[in-house]
């Protein structure tokens, strides 16, 4: 029922108002003892992860070091919120047995009340389940929407500003394929893999249709232009480890994949000497068509195919998990579907919003040299915790 | 071969000046800038980039000025007058190499190995083997033993002519010879076989017809327990075929196979023994072509 009310309210009030609105009316949350079981969990971990380091077995390991470090986290959040609660407690009590100190705890409630709202969000954030890719390096793909060259023009732009982001990280990138427009501005694709573990989490929320607004190049009579480029984000499923994906590639049935080789008319084999190595990878269940020709081998382009087609599988499996998910739970939750235009660049005005969390930067020339790409990154970080968080409560309440 | 058009020149010289001259090797623009770009990668000299693009419009092999060709995992050297591995004997090996068991030792032996390209990629998938390569020009010998020490997987590489000396050839058996022998009839020679490969490679791993597969049943077929060899074409897989089928005690041992390539056209001619083997290559070689005898 009452989050009935507080998903009526929300249609009418920015959501800031309503998190205020409903701790200054209702008696304050408390976090479910389920979640705070949870937490105590992590804290028990910790313990035992300290030990064991403390001790100075084995080597230097960096998958434990960041488990460390993420524990580390959950745990402050926690101890913080069970201190601040018991505050929030203790106030209470001297409100019933001491009725003249009365005004005075009401004030403090109301002062630490926001303090508490805030570290309950961020503890129930850092206790959502990771996304099951997050640990995973990433692949973009980009491509120009409506617009003509300018589209094209964007596209390069885009591919520039997620280069020079994973510059500013030391990410180690690397380029699949690109096939520059013929006249020679923009692109027509671009293929590009982030090889640091962890970047598809943050570079996730990239998917989507970004528009641009502005005076293209090609402009002759300087009247502004909305293009739009389409971005997808993949998790890479495996290493570039030979041996992998040829065992990959073995699990598909031959009546699912069809690989086509350059066709050239003649005899082949010794008669020719050829240095065209495109492939054309096609997948009849999902009808995803990859074509790859960056490879000066054969064998290569095909490893590299296959890549793309895993991750593209592992992608559409994953919506499909998170649509079945959504439906079970019936809950009209705006998506972070990527048919949806996701972001606006507004040069004129030196202006990009995320038309998902509402997050508005007016700086241009920092997100193209991609200094503060992260800042919009860790607003729809946020904004996208604050939707699972209300997601797992209603599961842990409904469960309950 | 059709000419290329004007319009497409000159269209060509308007996004790159150098890409007219890739032209008449790659007919299209796509892959003239695709190969311009690998050319980039390698060579950082502008006016080396310059130098390699003339020699591309004079048909010069590209594998020569970047000095590699990538042949499954490996990278093989190569050099000129030595055959350049193709991608349809990268195809095969690959696929051959799959199928070959991890865990036994057994030896390979590969005959007319040109840059060592088919040896190396067996025995980088199967190390325990131990793999033979021979070839009898003194050129593909140094450059196998090159690529050999330098992609450090470790070959034993023999000069020896095996038309003319095979029996001088030590060990005596092995369990499988690999073969990719020289197979442009000298009739089609001049038609058949593209300008680059007639004029830059070496005659000696390209010309020859029925006499490696007619030495190929008369001294290695007693001496292996399974043989895999590339064809020019169809007459040649049936010149084998006929030759096993036409003898009484070979055509009761031997099975016969062939595979085609990804383009469909006819590639290999492989058999194997039918039972008395050290390994079960009927299973080993399942679906790897089709069976035809």
């Amino acid at each position: 029922m009452l989050w009935k009310a507080v998903r009526a309210k929300k249609l009418h009030l920015p959501r800031i108002l309503v998190r205020l609105q409903s701790s200054s009316t209702a008696e304050f949350q408390e976090l479910h003892p389920l979640l705070l079981k949870r937490a105590e969990k992590y804290a028990e971990e910790l313990k035992a992860l300290e030990k064991w380091m403390a001790k100075g077995e084995g080597t230097f390991d960096v998958e434990r070091q960041k488990k460390f470090s993420r524990l580390c986290a959950v745990v402050d959040s926690f101890h913080r919120y069970s201190r601040e609660i018991e505050l929030l407690k203790d106030l209470q009590d001297m409100m019933k047995d001491d009725p003249s100190l009365r005004d005075e705890a009401q004030q403090e409630m109301a002062e630490i009340r926001p303090q508490l709202e805030k570290t309950s969000s961020s503890l129930l954030g850092q206790l959502l389940p990771p996304h099951p890719f997050a640990d995973r390096p990433c692949i973009l793909e980009i491509r120009p929407g409506v617009g003509g060259i300018e589209a094209m023009i964007f596209a390069q732009d885009l591919l520039g500003m997620y280069i020079n982001y994973a510059h500013n990280k030391r990410w180690k990138y690397h380029i699949i394929s690109q096939s520059a427009n013929e006249s020679g501005s923009g692109i027509v694709d671009a293929i590009l893999s982030i090889d640091e573990p962890g970047s598809y989490d943050k570079l996730r929320f990239e998917a989507g249709v970004h528009r641009v607004q502005r005076i293209p190049a090609t402009e002759t009579k300087g009247r502004t232009h909305t293009s739009t480029a389409a971005v997808v984000v993949l998790p890479q499923m495996a290493e570039d480890n030979e041996k992998e994906a040829e065992s990959y590639e073995r699990t598909f049935k031959p009546d699912e994949i069809r690989i086509d080789v350059m066709r050239a008319r003649g005899k082949g084999g010794q008669h020719v000497n050829t240095t065209d190595s495109a492939v054309r990878l096609t997948h009849y269940p999902s009808g995803i068509v990859i074509n790859m020709q960056n490879e000066r081998s054969q064998h290569k382009n095909k490893a590299k195919a296959f890549a793309i087609l895993r991750a593209r599988l592992a992608e559409i499996e994953q919506k499909a998990k998170e649509e079945k998910a959504r439906a079970a739970r019936k809950g009209q939750v705006s998506t972070t579907d990527r048919s949806d235009k996701v972001r606006t660049y507004n040069f004129p005005q030196n202006r990009i919003t995320d038309h998902r969390c509402g997050f508005n930067l007016h700086d241009m020339e920092g997100i193209m040299a991609g200094e503060r790409l992260d800042d919009v990154i860790d607003a729809m970080q946020i904004y996208d915790s604050d939707t699972r968080a209300k997601e797992l409560l209603v599961e842990v309440q409904g469960t309950a | 071969m059709v000419r290329i058009k004007p319009s497409v020149l000159k269209k060509a010289c308007q996004i790159n000046p150098l890409l007219p001259l890739l032209l008449p090797e790659c007919r299209t623009i796509e892959a003239a800038q695709q190969e311009l770009r690998w050319i980039q990668n390698e060579v950082s000299d502008k006016k080396r980039v310059r130098q390699c693009c003339m020699l591309r419009a004079r048909h010069y092999p590209l594998q020569y000025l970047l000095g590699s060709q990538p042949f499954g995992p490996l990278d093989v050297t190569c050099q000129p007058g030595v055959l350049i591995p193709r991608w349809e004997t990268e195809e095969w090996t690959v696929s051959l190499a799959e199928k070959l068991p991890r865990d036994m030792a057994f030896d390979i032996m590969d005959l007319c190995t040109g840059t060592g390209c088919i040896p190396l990629l067996l025995k980088q998938m199967c190390p325990k083997c131990s793999v033979f390569a021979v070839d009898r020009s003194p050129l593909a010998y140094k450059l196998a033993t090159r690529n050999s020490n330098t992609l450090q997987v470790p070959l034993k590489i023999i000069k020896k002519d095996i038309l003319e000396r095979s029996s001088e050839i030590v060990p005596r058996t092995v369990d499988l010879i690999t073969c990719n022998p020289p197979y442009i009839p000298r009739t089609t020679f001049a038609r058949e076989t593209a300008r680059s490969v007639k004029l830059f490679e070496p005659k000696l791993a390209l010309l020859g017809n029925k006499e490696f597969y007619a030495n190929l049943v008369d001294c290695w077929m007693s001496r292996t327990d399974a043989f895999v060899y590339e064809v020019g074409d169809l007459s040649q897989c049936y010149y084998v075929l006929n030759r096993v089928t036409g003898d009484v005690d070979l055509s009761r041992k031997w099975r016969i196979g062939f595979r085609h390539d990804s383009c469909g056209r006819p590639r290999i001619v492989y058999g194997f023994r039918a039972s008395g083997s050290r390994l079960n290559w009927a299973s080993i070689l399942v679906k790897f072509g089709d069976m035809k005898h």
